[in-house]
Parts: structure tokens; sequence; C-alpha cells
């Protein structure tokens, strides 16, 4: 079962496709979560993923305004897409049917 | 301020492998993220860099039988008095070590520094060799302490060194002995941790003559000591040679001897153990 960090880069680099590496997928992340993700989770969750298998990394090419550094390219596998798939079933199945509304929860306001 | 804050990311950056520092440097540059970010991010992308390392037994090993036991007993044989000693020769024409004479008071200073020397960087090599990955922070520790415990062993109060900036001379020349060799040790061991076994062979043996004949200097004071009190004359290199019972020194410092040799030799034992392995899958 996927991390919740897990899923967001792997959706993130799916949307992106072959445009997908480190910058582009945390820019990715930051605009669709509207939240800040920082390098080092980043940089250790695609470490944790190749070592399962769920996605492939190599180095790119450099360019200018990257100030002549390289990328690092990410590409995400068929089990990487199956296990995304399967944790976004899983989040559909646990929501169906769960009011949200804070009243139905008891939750404190 | 900015400049401080690009200053400490960029150094923070070379503790990660080559091709990764590229990477993430270069996606700092485009993302365009304030220093202080970019600061953060690096810092949290070495501490864990950092501590994955730290889930092997190998950087433990060398912080627990290298760095530790090592830096106090160097620091402890550092008192070489290299400063006190030509200073009293000088000015008052007298020996710092009473009934000793100048020619036998140099060998054992000369002894003495080189076989600090030789332990530092063994050690420092050793260290770098048997965990390359955690060589910054281990030799960075090794270093550090080294340089404590040499100032908690000098001769008098530390409270002392304050008075004047002379007063530090007797630190400093210690530092000279011990210090440039483990930094000169583990920049060896950066650039190429390899060795050959004939060298390791013949660097063990080193070590230990000249660690038994620093420790054997030691008994010479107390030999020159006991002639003095005798009103004898102040004895030669060769009387003293004659007089200090080696054996004796070095059962009294063994355990100081094979701690100070034990890296070395342990790097050797490694070194001898993987090239088995290595004929063995060839054969």
């Amino acid at each position: 079962m996927l991390g919740e960090f897990e899923y967001l880069l792997i959706a993130a680099a799916v949307r992106l496709g072959d445009e997908a590496y480190g910058a582009a997928v945390m820019q990715e992340i930051e605009r669709s979560s509207r939240r800040e993700c920082s390098i080092g989770a980043l940089y250790t969750t695609l470490d944790r993923l190749e070592t399962k298998g769920m996605i492939k990394t190599w180095i790119g090419k450099a360019t200018q305004e990257r100030g002549g550094r390289s990328k690092r390219m990410i590409r995400v596998t068929a089990k990487g897409v199956a296990a995304a798939t399967a944790f976004y079933e899983t989040v559909q199945q646990v929501s169906h049917g769960t009011s949200w509304q804070v009243a139905h929860t008891g939750a404190c306001k | 301020v900015r400049n401080l804050w690009a200053w400490s990311t960029q150094a923070l950056s070379t503790l990660l492998d080559l091709g990764e520092r590229e990477t993430v440097l270069g996606d700092l540059a485009e993302l365009g993220v304030s220093d202080p970010r970019a600061f953060r991010g690096m810092l949290g992308l070495v501490l864990r860099r950092q501590l994955g390392l730290w889930k092997e037994w190998e950087p433990w090993f060398v912080l627990l039988a290298i760095v530790i036991p090592v830096c106090p007993l160097l620091a402890q044989s550092m008192d070489l008095n290299i400063f006190l000693n030509p200073v009293l020769w000088f000015h008052y024409g007298i020996s710092y070590r009473t009934g000793v004479s100048s020619a036998a008071l140099l060998a054992e200073i000369a002894l003495r520094a080189a076989a600090l020397i030789t332990w530092s960087w063994t050690s420092a090599f050793a260290l770098g060799a048997l965990s390359r990955k955690t060589i910054r922070v281990n030799g960075f520790l090794f270093l550090l302490l080294c340089a404590v415990f040499a100032v908690y062993h000098q001769p008098y109060p530390v409270r002392f060194a304050w008075a004047s900036p002379w007063a530090w001379a007797p630190v400093v020349s210690n530092f000279l002995v011990v210090l440039p060799p483990a930094y000169y040790g583990l920049r060896t061991s950066a650039r190429s941790p390899r060795t050959k076994p004939r060298w390791l062979i013949a660097l063990v043996g080193w070590t230990v003559i000249i660690g038994a004949l620093a420790f054997w200097t030691l008994g010479w004071y107390d030999a020159a000591l006991d002639n003095w009190s005798h009103a004898g004359p102040a004895l030669t290199l060769l009387q003293l040679a004659q007089r200090a019972d080696l054996s004796r020194a070095l059962v009294a410092h063994l355990f100081t001897l094979a701690v100070l040799t034990g890296p070395i030799v342990y790097l050797l034992a490694v070194n001898g153990l993987s090239n088995r392995r290595s004929r063995f899958r060839r054969a």
C-alpha cells in the first residue's frame, strides 16, 4: 500500500509524462495539493519508490535555467501505476457514502 | 545574509553524492525558491541521507572502535613538550627532563613525534577506508575530539591558556603532530581506500616498532632522574638505551599501544579477508 506522499508523487509524474523530473514534479505536487513540498522529502521518496520498483529514474539533460545542471528524470512503471490505482480505489471505497459534514461526525468546530 | 544562506546550502550539498548534488542544486535553481527555503530543503535531505547511512554497522564500528578510544589516548600521548623543551634549553640552558642529555632529549621527542604522526595518520586512514560514506562525519568527530582532548591534556589548567596568546603555544605545537597527519590520512583514504597487502603489512610493522620505541623513551626519564639524584652526569642516548627496560615499558603501555595500533591492524585483517574471498570466487 502506498503512502499519501508516494501517491501524490506518482500521480504528478504520470500527469507530466515525459517531462517528469525533480523540479517539475515538485511544482506539480505543490500546485495540485496546495501545500509546500520539501526537496528532501521528494528525493528520499523517489529513492524509496525506485527501490520498490514503482518508478524508474535516470540522469537527463542539463539546461541553462538550471545553471547547466542535469535533471533526474522520472518514469512510472506498470507496478507503480497499479499501486496508485489500488490506492485511489481504496480511498474511493472508504469514502463511499461518508458524509463529511461536521455535525454528522461529531467533530469539534 | 543572503550569501550566507547560499554558501551554507552549497557547503551542505557537498555531503551528497556528486550526481545527486548536481540534480538537487539544479532543481533549486530552476524553482527559484528563496535562499532560506533552499537551505532548509538541503538540510532536510542531507540529514535524511546521513541518518540512512547510520543504519549500517560500519559507521558505528568506526565510531566506537576508532574515534572514541583513539582520540583520548592520542591526546594523552601528545604531551611532548615540543614547545617547552626548546624554550627552556635556549633561554636557561637546562633540560626539561632532568638528567637527560640534549641528544637523548632530542631522540625522545623525535621518536614520540614520529609515533604520534604515524598513529594519527593510520587511525584516520583506517577510519576512512572502513566507512567511506560517513568519512566526513566520523572524520570531523575524530579531528574535533583530538583537539578537545589535546586542550584538556595540556600541561597546565585551561584557564591559564586565556592569560596570554603564548600560553596556547604548547597546545598548538601538540596539535601540529596530530591534526595535519590525521587530516592527510582522511584525504588519502577518501581518494583511494584500496591498499596493497604488502604495503599494509609494512605499515603495521612500522606502527608497532615506532610505538614501542616511543613508549620505551617514557622510561628514560626515570632512569636519568635516578642517576642524577646520585650526583651523576646527564645520561647520553646510549647510556639511557642500556638502562631503560624496553619489555617493561611495553607491558606498562600495552593497552595504549594495542588501541592506537588497532585500526591499521584491523584494516589489514579486513583487506586480507576480502582478498581471500575474491580469490575463492575466482577459483
